[in-house]
């Protein structure tokens, strides 16, 4: 009789012992397991604004997304990943991004699969029209790329346009002496859908090779420029800088 | 040599000291012992040392042992660097082995697996359902997934057979496959895994270690497992052992504390332990970085950037060579990982990329084996393990009665990195055939075969190892009865042995024998004949055949025989089932050893019990009812309450 007493404490105990594993498990199972934690980022996208889908996972078996694949049909985006074989642990969450594109105004889902179509995880956006709601001239292309002229190999300008339409633009050429010089463009305004305007800086700082220092930096209006674009993918460069004018035909970089 | 050429050696030459050696014989072990302690004290003699055993080299017959070109079509691991064939001239291995892994193949059971008598399946998801169902995974994976757990239960005990084994043994004919470290131990196979049939992970093989690992453990622990292989890891971080209510940690605890030895792999990349799994690991996995562990590294067959450390050239993610760090140079020893030949689910590939299956050819471009597609290769500290744990396996059949702790002391003694063991190599490449020895050291191969009776199941119950009896007398016994049913032991105390593991939390039985078995096959007494193994089979309510359960639903019934043709009828004609070899006794038919006794066998058909007890019990025997069917079974040492010596 005594050891059927004992067992049943045993059990007992036992008993006791999954329930406190039981709430243990419950906060880890919070941070996702087994599939994807899906997030967008931006949270609110705007028209053509790039889309990046963020996955978060603390499963070992889906962090190795070589393998990834991304198709698209109509509102619906498929990211279709392949776990790697053998056991899913659980580690430390892992988050990756994952780029789906621009889009046009509306609503999309993006959907997560295993080669047996098995759902690992989800996520919907909706993309906004900013478009009817500007007064002022602005871009309807995307000019973000790196521009030459492929006849004067050697000097180049790189350049970001951003959502709001506003622009960041580095020329990064030679000066009499032949030392290279860069100058960046900021901000300007666009005065139609295909020509921006603005000033012309060049800036001073301290060596790459020492601690930072912010206040050492210069920054100095050095003349203004214009950008007019006959099609996406050519247009002119037009310049007065340091006194010096001129205008340069230039083509996005091949690559 | 002539006295007048030795007097021209110096003291120091070695054929001048080797001719200084006296050889001393004695009656028994502990008569030896004495003397040679009492020679240690004695400021003349130089050095002391008893007889170890030395035996020929033994080689399997199992096709995929022999040495081939291809270092993917043979046991390299097995076969070469951990030096078997020398151990298994003095143990071939009858312990009881729990593997927590994927499960094995069991539907259809893999040939090579037959040997391991599987009654002892646990399913953390519930039955005794162990099969790796790689079919169920595909929704997940997009490929079926298998061949991990039957992959590490084929290098610890596959079935071995060997040419010149005698008759009456389990000698697979013909020979198939490769060879086993541990050829006649039990695996105990504990699924850990699930495959989540949730939808939204439809196919996923994940692991659970805060409730499932710890589940499996305890099970392996209360069912008597002496060994337990943990080839998988989890992150440290998760698992806090100064806490007294981390279930995980308390299932090690628990275990450990019931002498249970316990192996785990180290890890092959940083990916638990706090990286991203591209980069080596620096340091263990949980739970190899417990203090309860044999941490397993892994090596492989030719020299590298870390020497023989397990080091992919090409690493993939989560998958680059064997983990070092702290624990290794306390608790760490190395064992084969690399390209390891072995049982594997038929056709099916664990991980391609991480060169595991049965494929001749992987993605990456590596060698696969071209012995597919029952047998596949596999690479990392996963496979370091099961060799590990078959050789405390063969350890442990020396000598039931060496606690664990003691046994991983041996164990590591015997590294080929002893001398400076470090967080690297740990204590390095074990020499199973020194460890073995070094075990062997301690006894003279007679242990007690403990003798229990329940009588609520209506069953007499005899185990050579203690962790068996425990769990008898704990309700853990396998196969369970129809209700709770405990052992009580009977007998004769014994006074090395005076207490169970962990016997303060049972209510306190002394362990008792009434007779001695032999450990290991050899035979003392004749060299050209081996002792027989002593079988232990079972039978059940509710298994096929009625018995005396409309009496009694609890009964349950375990059979004993040193012959296996007698233990077949047994199985074919009366559904009792393999558990396993209870040592070893003086075959009959040979001249009776002098101090033996006769082991006897007797029925009792109103209880439906058979029970074994030395001839000197024979009357006592009968006045229980034990009459019927009276054998004798070979021949043994009566327990007198101390170790016999022959």
């Amino acid at each position: 009789m005594e050891s059927v007493k004992s067992r049943s404490s045993f059990f007992a105990y036992g008993l006791l012992a999954f329930l406190l594993a039981l709430s243990v498990s419950a906060s880890v199972s919070a941070q996702v397991m087994g599939g994807y934690d899906v997030t967008i980022v931006p949270s609110n996208p705007q028209i053509l604004e790039p889309v990046v889908a963020r996955l978060v996972t603390n499963a070992s078996c889906l962090l190795d997304l070589r393998a990834l694949r991304l198709s698209q049909n109509g509102a619906a985006i498929r990211i279709d990943v392949t776990p790697t074989p053998g056991v899913c642990q659980q580690v430390n969450p892992v988050s990756q991004d994952v780029s789906l594109g621009h889009f046009l105004p509306g609503t999309f889902e993006v959907t997560i699969f295993t080669p047996g179509s098995v759902v690992l995880g989800s996520a919907a956006f909706t993309v906004t029209d900013t478009y009817s709601a500007k007064t002022s001239p602005f871009p309807l292309v995307d000019y973000t790329d790196h521009w030459w002229n492929p006849q004067e190999s050697g000097w180049g300008m790189s350049i970001h346009q951003h959502p709001s339409d506003r622009l960041f633009a580095i020329w990064f050429v030679y000066n009499q002496a032949g030392q290279p010089v860069w100058y960046t463009l900021q901000p300007g305004a666009w005065t139609s859908p295909t020509v921006y305007t603005g000033p012309v800086f060049k800036t001073t700082g301290p060596y790459y090779g020492g601690a930072f220092d912010p206040t050492q930096v210069g920054i100095t209006q050095v003349g203004t420029a214009t950008l007019s674009f006959t099609d996406s993918n050519t247009g002119t460069f037009s310049y007065t800088v340091e006194g010096v004018s001129g205008a340069k035909s230039i083509t996005r970089l091949p690559f | 040599m002539p006295t007048s050429y030795r007097a021209t050696l110096p003291d120091n030459n070695a054929d001048e000291i080797l001719h200084r050696y006296v050889v001393l014989e004695y009656p028994d072990t502990a008569t030896t012992l004495a003397a040679k302690a009492a020679l240690q004290r004695d400021p003349l003699v130089l050095y002391v040392q008893e007889s170890t055993f030395s035996h020929f080299s033994v080689a399997p017959a199992d096709p995929l042992f022999a040495t081939a070109t291809k270092i993917q079509n043979y046991q390299w691991g097995i076969n070469n660097p951990l030096n078997l064939k020398n151990a298994w001239g003095t143990v071939r291995g009858t312990a009881f082995l729990a593997q927590l892994d994927n499960g094995i193949q069991a539907n259809p059971l893999h040939e090579d697996l037959g040997q391991p008598w599987r009654r002892f399946n646990f399913n953390v998801a519930g039955g005794t359902d162990v099969d790796e169902h790689p079919e169920l995974t595909t929704p997940f994976y997009g490929v079926p997934i298998g061949g991990h757990g039957t992959h590490t239960a084929g290098i610890m005990a596959a079935a071995t057979s060997q040419a010149s084994v005698p008759a009456g043994y389990p000698n697979p004919s013909p020979a198939l496959g490769g060879a086993g470290v541990c050829w006649y131990c039990e695996l105990m196979i504990a699924k850990v895994s699930r495959i989540s049939t949730q939808a939204q992970n439809l196919g996923q093989i994940t692991l659970d270690d805060t409730i499932d690992i710890p589940n499996a453990i305890s099970w392996a622990a209360n069912s008597g497992a002496q060994v337990i292989n943990m080839s998988f890891g989890a992150m440290p971080a998760n698992h806090n052992c100064g806490n007294p209510y981390e279930p995980y940690c308390l299932a090690l605890n628990s275990a450990f504390y019931r002498d249970v030895v316990i192996v785990a792999a180290v890890g092959n990349s940083n990916l638990l332990t706090g990286g991203d799994g591209n980069g080596l690991g620096t340091s263990l996995d949980f739970p190899a970085s417990t203090t309860y562990t044999i941490a397993a590294g892994a090596i492989q067959s030719y020299s590298g950037t870390r020497g023989n450390l397990w080091t992919e050239e090409n690493p993939q993610p989560f998958f680059y060579g064997s983990s070092t760090g702290s624990g290794m140079e306390t608790r760490g020893i190395l064992a084969p990982g690399r390209d390891v030949l072995s049982t594997f689910y038929t056709g099916k590939n664990w991980n391609e990329g991480d060169r595991c299956g049965t494929d001749a050819t992987f993605p990456n471009g590596s060698q696969g084996t071209s012995k597919g597609p029952k047998y596949g290769i596999c690479t990392g500290t996963s496979m370091a393990a099961p060799h590990i744990t078959g050789i405390v396996g063969l350890m442990r059949t020396v000598n039931p009665l060496l606690d664990g702790p003691t046994i991983r002391t041996k164990l590591l003694s015997a590294g080929d990195n002893a001398g400076s063991p470090n967080t690297t190599r740990g204590f390095g490449v074990p020499n199973v055939a020194t460890a073995v020895n070094s075990v062997l050291a301690t006894t003279n191969r007679l242990t007690p075969l403990f003798s229990l009776y329940s009588s609520n199941a209506w069953d007499h119950f005899y185990s050579v190892v203690p962790q068996q009896a425990r769990a008898a007398i704990a309700y853990g016994l396998i196969p369970y009865a129809n209700a709770p049913t405990t052992y009580t032991p009977y007998g004769t105390t014994i006074a090395e042995y005076t207490q169970f593991p962990l016997g303060n939390l049972i209510n306190y039985v002394a362990p008792t024998a009434q007779v001695w078995v032999f450990s290991t096959h050899v035979n003392p007494f004749n060299a050209s004949v081996e002792l027989m193994p002593l079988y232990r089979l079972s039978w059940k309510c509710g298994d096929p055949g009625t018995s005396v359960c409309a009496s009694n639903p609890s009964h349950v019934s375990h059979f004993y025989t040193a012959s296996l043709s007698e233990a077949q009828s047994y199985i074919g004609s009366a559904s009792y089932a393999f558990d396993a070899i209870e040592g070893y006794v003086c075959p009959l038919g040979t001249a009776k050893p002098a101090g033996t006794t006769t082991l006897m066998r007797a029925y009792n058909a109103s209880r439906d019990d058979y029970a074994v007890f030395p001839q000197e019990q024979q009357a006592t025997m009968a006045s229980q009812g034990y009459t019927d069917y009276v054998t004798n079974l070979g021949y043994v040492f009566l327990n007198n309450g101390s170790r016999p010596s022959y």
